[in-house]
């Protein structure tokens, strides 16, 4: 909202703000420590010093004059000055009708004046009025007297209003045509101000064009009502449409702030005749006061030691406290307690929508006193630090493994766009249900959430290396989602608090292009640079204290030739792997990529402690064999069959070497076999008899011949 | 050798070496040298076993001559040894030659992602005061999310522009206050309302925001929340001021300005001096100076209240840390948008 600070001034002494050093000056620090925090400033001898600030949610008091320099008064301690209002209204009833049919509108005051014609606007008014002379004066006024007041007023041409007033609900949908020129649809349910044949005013939030005041009208009936403020927020959000009025509305306006603001009015239109004519015949001719009940006089007992130990000022005085509550509009008493002192608050009638116990006058005082005038005392430390919980202790284990090989972290976001599911689905009939979509997202690209990293971290790979990197390698530790299998209980048993059905956490790593930075070097083959991938893997589970195999996968996001599943003990944990071309191409990538997924609950499983062992003092033997394997077989399947095989002595299998004879329609993998005893050197007809034993099981039981 | 074995012949034989030696051009040359004079059957090993054959009365002078034809021999086919040694180095040091200047060829380190950087650093800061990191869904029931947190069906944080509602009938969580509201009814049912409750919780949240260089849908923050008899709002000031200084430095200023949330209160605003303009004001500021860089309060009464927990026995306060806008101040970023750019130029220089 806008602030003038000259509007301010004439309520009370403000601290130091010049138009030079606005952006700087007392004033401004001031209004960020009371919670009115600036957000602008403009500053011209027309206007003054104009500050837009940034208002509290909860405090429909903080949208007006009055209100704000309550707030200041209670920090500076200065005596606020109240603006002249006329005496009284009228002692006559209004000759238009007042009917309060609903409870959404607690009270209604109709006040019916005839006005100047030509009325014209006073000038200390004119200055703080958007395009003064726009619209009829009394339009201009009655806004002039909610920035002082905080009381939205709403003027009907007295001369279009058909009998009587009808405050009730809109029991259907019904259309309008506002004072902006615009048609709206208002929702069922919304209050609405009618006369006995039309709807005049969809309340609190705008007026209707049938009941318009203009340069002709020389009679009107001003209203000021205080309106539920839910009711008015779900209309005015239904009509999408947000006024001054319904703004103030919606954060509560003062329920016996109805009459000094009308006082005001009249005042400022009739001068201090107020309701005697004036020269020109203005007048009030009417006025009408209905309401479900007077406002609640609410009160909060509280210690004066409260406040002293909460913010750790044991020399906080009585006065200063009382001091400010008084300033801030509050009924004060004080007694004594046995050695206390009680306060006993009666809560200001425009702030019964936000003070409801001893924390809410907790906050006022802090406030007014200053937070940062609070004494800051530490808890004490305690000694015996909790463990990280498993996901975040694999994050921190791997990290250094993943930065050691070049891997850069990444943060991607959490959704996919519904193309990009189609392009995940193309690829896997089904995959679209599985996304857990988002029903209202303002940005086409938010519409789901993502049920695999592979696209970002895709996209994130072409983008780099059109930015000229030429060895993108990154990772991301990131949320996945996907809609369970299953029915989902949302019961709050142990499980579903602490874990969660619709996501999990994973370790995703890609890369692309080089795998150095350096130009100079050989560019990787694919089957290197996958193996450097690969190996990157290995460093991150071996960091976590743990090994893996890999087993064939048929992950349909990935290349079919060129992908296997990560195995820790028999679970999978993950997949690693090319990523598919037509992913590829979607996120404009150019080159072949590696992409990986490590489900880091799976993972947690199997981390243990890292353990040494003793080496043994006796000579490893080795054989070297090699073995023909079919072209789309993995090596390493054959490395798990001789380890599963238990010969004795076997210390390690490796692979040695794999190549094709350029006759042959088949691979030669050599595989070296090592064997190591822990007590004594082994002879060799013992490592020939192992051997035989590994050769002819792999034989019969798996079809693996000697290659000749 | 059938030659008798004299002085005379001793001194022969020095100059014969000494003439060989002369002739020595290269390593191989030495080589041959060494085998004939040095080796088992080699010339002086012969004048040693002739020795025998020496009348006694000569033998002691012919014995030093040749200790001292052995000791000239081995001497100088070292020195000469050496010599070779010695030119080849010098040769080769002069041929030898790499030049530094050019690219280095290294896969060279990653790096670790501003935003973790700042998680991790307040992880540390806050363990030796006992807090536990747990985690909580992305996906979140509205109850956790709103109704336990105070926030009730028609706040404007509930609407449909602000919050994202998914088609399985849950929302993304707006904040990780929501993770609060999860450990406080797990250990009201589960745990006894064991007393103190400490625990921290760092993730994504989302908001329903049409996006542009100032507005994100998915920002990362770091929630804390402690719950225990007699914790009072010094507290929770001083901590906070503790993890920022520690953060930042003792130098960075901190302060707190009022804020509503319907689930603190009171409830406050901590902020820093901005590092951008150290405080003078700027686009990255607002021209405040000032950065705000959390929300905190006392937990409400009503949230303690919710899980059982009497709110005049036992205080709690709670802050959630914007860990996109602490990274940003952290590393003089003017945008919060360049923490989720990963322009791999900008994240690799983090260290």
């Amino acid at each position: 909202m806008k602030f003038h600070v000259r509007m301010i001034e004439k309520l009370l002494e403000l601290p130091e703000c010049s138009i030079e050093s606005a952006g700087t000056s007392s004033l401004r620090h001031t209004l960020d420590d009371i919670g009115l925090e600036v957000k602008g400033v403009e500053a011209n001898s027309d206007v003054g010093v104009v500050f837009t600030i940034e208002t509290l949610a909860n405090r429909g008091d903080h949208l007006y004059a009055i209100g704000v320099a309550r707030e200041i008064s209670a920090r500076t301690l200065a005596q606020i000055s109240i603006p002249t209002v006329a005496a009284t209204l009228s002692d006559r009833k209004s000759s238009v009708l007042v009917r309060r049919v609903t409870e959404k509108c607690s009270r209604y005051a109709l006040l019916e004046m005839s006005l100047p014609s030509p009325m014209p606007l006073r000038n200390d008014v004119a200055v703080y009025i958007d395009e003064p002379g726009k619209r009829h004066a009394i339009v201009d006024l009655l806004n002039y007297v909610q920035m002082e007041f905080g009381q939205p007023m709403h003027a009907f041409d007295a001369s279009k209003v058909d009998g009587e007033i009808v405050i009730d609900c809109a029991t259907k949908v019904e259309t309008v045509e506002a004072l902006d020129g615009k048609t709206y649809q208002v929702p069922e349910g919304s209050i609405l101000i009618r006369d006995r044949k039309k709807i005049l005013a969809v309340a609190g939030v705008i007026g209707c064009a049938n009941s318009m005041v203009t340069s002709d009208t020389t009679k009107v009936c001003i209203e000021a009502a205080v309106f539920d403020p839910v009711s008015v927020r779900k209309t005015a959000r239904a009509m999408g449409l947000s006024t001054d009025a319904s703004y103030a509305f919606e954060r509560g306006v003062d329920p016996e702030g109805i009459v000094p603001a009308l006082k005001r009015l009249v005042y400022l239109a009739l001068g201090s005749a107020g309701a005697a004519k004036d020269v020109s015949g203005a007048h009030v001719i009417g006025y009408t006061y209905v309401e479900a009940s007077p406002p609640e006089k609410r009160k909060i007992r509280v210690a004066l030691s409260y406040f002293r130990q909460q913010l750790h000022l044991p020399r906080l005085e009585e006065l200063e406290v009382v001091t400010r509550f008084k300033n801030l509009g509050y009924g004060v008493e004080v007694a004594s307690v046995g050695k206390d002192r009680e306060l006993t608050l009666l809560v200001p009638s425009w702030r019964l929508y936000d003070v409801a116990g001893i924390d809410d006058v907790l906050e006022d005082i802090a406030r007014s006193v200053g937070f940062n005038r609070v004494r800051q005392e530490l808890p004490a430390l305690q000694y015996d630090a909790p463990a990280h919980n498993p996901i975040e202790t694999i994050q921190l284990t791997a990290r250094p493994a993943l930065r050691g090989s070049g891997f850069v972290e990444v943060m991607t976001r959490g959704f996919y766009s519904a193309s990009e599911v189609a392009l995940l689905d193309s690829l896997s009939k089904g995959t679209a249900a599985r996304h857990v979509a988002v029903k209202n997202s303002l940005e086409a690209s938010n519409s789901h959430m993502k049920l695999t990293n592979i696209v970002s971290l895709a996209r994130i790979l072409g983008a780099n290396l059109k930015r000229g990197v030429v060895a993108p390698k990154i990772y991301d530790y990131t949320r996945v989602f996907a809609v369970p299998d299953g029915v989902v209980s949302d019961e709050p048993r142990q499980r579903e608090l602490l874990e969660y059905s619709y996501e999990h956490d994973v370790l995703t790593l890609a890369s692309a292009g080089r795998w150095s930075d350096s130009e100079w070097r050989k560019v990787e083959s694919l089957e290197e640079h996958a193996r450097l991938f690969k190996g990157t893997i290995g460093q991150v589970i071996k960091s976590l204290g743990a090994v893996f195999s890999v087993s064939k996968s048929e992950d349909h996001f990935l290349h079919p030739g060129m992908q296997a599943s990560i195995k820790m003990g028999r679970n999978v944990v993950g997949v690693l792997g090319v990523i598919h071309p037509t992913i590829r191409e979607a996120c404009e990538l150019r080159v072949p990529a590696m992409y990986a997924e490590l489900d880091l609950r799976l993972v947690s499983k199997f981390m243990s402690k890292q353990e040494l062992y003793e080496l043994s003092d006796f000579p490893a033997v080795w054989r070297d064999v090699t073995l023909m394997i079919e072209p789309r077989e993995q090596a390493g399947r054959v490395v798990r069959l001789i380890r599963e095989g238990q010969a004795e002595h076997l210390k390690e299998v490796q692979i040695a070497d794999d190549f094709t004879k350029s006759d042959e329609s088949f691979r030669r993998v050599t595989y070296r076999i090592v064997f190591q005893s822990r007590e004594r050197t082994l002879k060799s007809d013992e490592v020939d008899g192992a051997m035989t034993k590994i050769l002819s099981e792999l034989k019969e039981k798996h079809g693996i011949l000697l290659a000749q | 050798m059938s030659t008798e074995l004299s002085q005379d012949n001793i001194k022969k034989l020095a100059a014969t070496f000494q003439e060989q030696l002369q002739k020595v051009a290269q390593p191989s040359d030495i080589e041959l040298i060494k085998r004939d004079w040095l080796a088992k059957e080699g010339i002086i090993k012969e004048l040693f076993k002739g020795l025998r054959d020496v009348p006694v009365e000569q033998k002691p002078a012919v014995a030093a001559l040749l200790n001292e034809l052995k000791s000239t021999v081995e001497s100088e086919v070292e020195a000469k040894e050496q010599s070779f040694k010695q030119g080849a180095l010098r040769k080769q040091l002069e041929e030898e030659y790499l030049d530094f200047s050019l690219p280095e060829m290294g896969g060279g380190l990653g790096s670790v992602h501003p935003i973790t950087i700042v998680e991790e650093r307040i992880t540390e800061i806050l363990r030796p005061f006992g807090f536990e990191s747990v985690m909580g869904p992305e996906v979140e029931t509205e109850y956790y999310c709103f109704d336990a947190l105070n926030i009730p069906p028609h706040h404007p944080a509930r609407d449909m522009q602000d919050t994202f509602y998914t088609e399985t009938g849950h929302v993304l969580r707006t904040h990780t206050t929501a993770v609060q509201a999860r450990m406080l009814q797990n250990r009201a049912l589960f745990e006894g309302k064991k007393l103190p409750l400490k625990i921290s919780s760092f993730g994504k949240v989302y908001r329903n925001e049409n996006e542009d260089a100032s507005h994100q849908a998915v920002f990362h923050q770091y929630e804390l929340v402690w719950v225990e008899q007699g914790l009072t709002l010094s507290n929770l000031q001083a901590l906070i001021t503790h993890i920022l200084k520690e953060l930042y430095g003792k130098r960075r200023k901190v302060q707190f300005i009022p804020k509503f949330y319907p689930y603190t209160e009171p409830s406050i605003g901590p902020r820093i001096d901005c590092a951008i303009c150290k405080g003078s004001g700027c686009p990255a500021c607002g021209g405040a100076g000032w950065v705000t860089v959390a929300g905190a309060g006392m937990i409400h009464r009503n949230v303690l209240a919710e899980f059982g927990f009497d709110p005049n026995e036992v205080s709690g306060f709670a802050f959630g840390l914007g860990t996109s806008r602490l990274a940003a101040q952290l590393f003089n970023l003017p945008h919060l948008r360049a923490v989720y750019d990963n322009d791999l130029r900008v994240l690799r220089e983090v260290v």
